[in-house]
């Protein structure tokens, strides 16, 4: 049984938690609505472990991103995953491409409101076994959707709202019965924290900031949803490269899922004019 | 004979000398240093720019110009937008040679025409700040302010017989 209130009450607390501070936005689940700067390519590297509890075994996904500046409104990522998930062996899994239009900015000092439309689509080779639907290496598909972000002087946060939709060839099938969910609506609620330093000096300074994001979903025709809590933790070094921890676990779920619970690690490094 | 003193001071007036050698710009949208850097990189990038100083917290980037060089604003005001940012503030360090100031005259100064909007008219003569207050240089607020102080068309297009005018106060 989903109990949405108590948790959103729980953010809104450590959400006002934060009011004396710096925040961030560049958050570890999800996307704000923010751009890179054009011209810029940024290399990401992410690692996802869990325990498969269909395969009883520990399981890990690793994945590599490719994310252009192609201006200051427009941006472009390609991925690639490999994992051995849906599989004995670790082997090549899904490629996706995901662009990001930023169609509206206010800006002041210290603090602005974007918002960006989003699109996707994904290629994966998994055989249809989970309830939860994701682009992220597990299924093929495709998915759009509006992100809007508020960066206030001490405060982060961002909204995400999409629509997904599983292409497996499993679902033109008509002669089988629907097994797996094949539409969704996926929303996220996200916040962010400078914790250091507490006065910037210069570039070098190293910076640790902390999120925390609600991640949810829930499916059309087989009526099944999820919500999750990613805390997570970044640091941030030469204001070039960053490595994110996080911990993604299940509030609330009628889903059969690989996991309820899972750790992130990623590595990103930005190159400021690459593409110039 | 008045009437050519007035003419010599008119010309003097519209074709004063003047030297632009630093300016302190503001970005806004923005809090991290990651931000920071890039509004940095992208500044230090302009070819007429020979250093930048950014305070990160204040996020404002003093800019020193190359001696000589012809500085456009428009450009460091690209630079900033591409970086993903905007603009909040541009002052600019300026020479003046016993320059006489008005309202709503455009004034070249290192051949660039100059609107001046909310000045006491006055002759300035050393160094002194003027602030840029064109759309996109300012808050939308602040745009529609000095939008209200002057009655000239070329303050909304920034352009007047397709040369660019920079409208400034002080």
């Amino acid at each position: 049984m989903c109990k949405p209130n108590s948790y959103a009450v729980l953010v809104c607390v450590m959400l006002f938690a934060f009011n004396h501070s710096f925040a961030q936005e560049l958050y570890v689940f999800t996307e704000p609505a923010s751009n890179m700067p054009a011209h810029s390519l940024s290399v990401k590297q992410t690692v996802k472990s869990l325990y498969n509890k269909t395969d009883a075994r520990n399981e890990n996904r690793y994945t590599t991103e490719l994310m252009f500046g192609l201006n200051k409104n427009t941006m472009v990522h390609t991925t690639v995953s490999l994992s051995d998930m849906y599989s004995s062996n670790l082997h090549f899994e899904s490629a996706k491409v995901y662009a990001k239009y930023r169609f509206l900015s206010n800006d002041a000092v210290h603090s602005h409101f974007r918002m960006s439309a989003f699109a996707e689509a994904s290629y994966s080779r998994n055989d249809p076994v989970f309830d939860e639907i994701s682009l992220d290496g597990d299924q093929p598909g495709i998915q759009a959707g509006i992100i809007a972000t508020q960066l206030l002087h001490k405060l982060a946060i961002s909204s995400t709202i999409s629509w997904t939709e599983n292409m497996q060839g499993i679902r033109w099938e008509k002669s089988f019965p629907q097994i797996v969910p094949y539409e969704a609506v996926n929303y996220s609620l996200s916040a962010g924290y400078l914790l250091f330093p507490k006065t910037y000096r210069d570039y070098n300074q190293p910076n640790l900031n902390v999120y925390v994001e609600l991640l949810g979903q829930r499916t059309t025709g087989l009526n099944k949803y999820f919500i999750d809590i990613a805390p997570a933790v970044q640091l941030i070094l030469n204001s070039t490269a960053k490595i994110n921890l996080g911990y993604r676990y299940q509030l609330s779920s009628n889903m059969n899922r690989m996991s309820d619970k899972s750790w992130l690690i990623s590595f990103e490094w930005l190159f400021l004019n690459a593409l110039k | 004979m008045k009437k050519i003193f007035f003419i010599i001071a008119a010309c003097m007036a519209l074709n004063s000398q003047a030297q632009i050698t630093k300016a302190t710009i503001q970005a806004s949208g923005l809090t991290c240093a990651m931000c920071s850097k890039a509004v940095y990189t992208a500044l230090s990038a302009v070819p007429f720019v020979e250093k930048v100083k950014a305070n990160i917290e204040e996020s404002t980037y003093d800019l020193t110009f190359k001696p000589g060089s012809n500085v456009d604003f428009d450009v460091l005001g690209k630079a900033v937008v591409n970086a993903g940012f905007s603009v909040s503030m541009l002052k600019v360090n300026t020479h003046f040679h016993a320059t006489k100031l008005q309202n709503d005259v455009h004034i070249t100064l290192d051949n660039q025409p100059f609107h001046f909007i909310n000045v006491t008219p006055q002759t300035v003569d050393g160094e002194r700040t003027v602030t840029l207050v064109d759309k996109n240089f300012v808050s939308v607020k602040d745009y529609k302010k000095y939008g209200k102080l002057t009655s000239m068309k070329c303050y909304e297009s920034g352009v007047m017989d397709g040369k660019r005018i920079y409208h400034v106060t002080m």
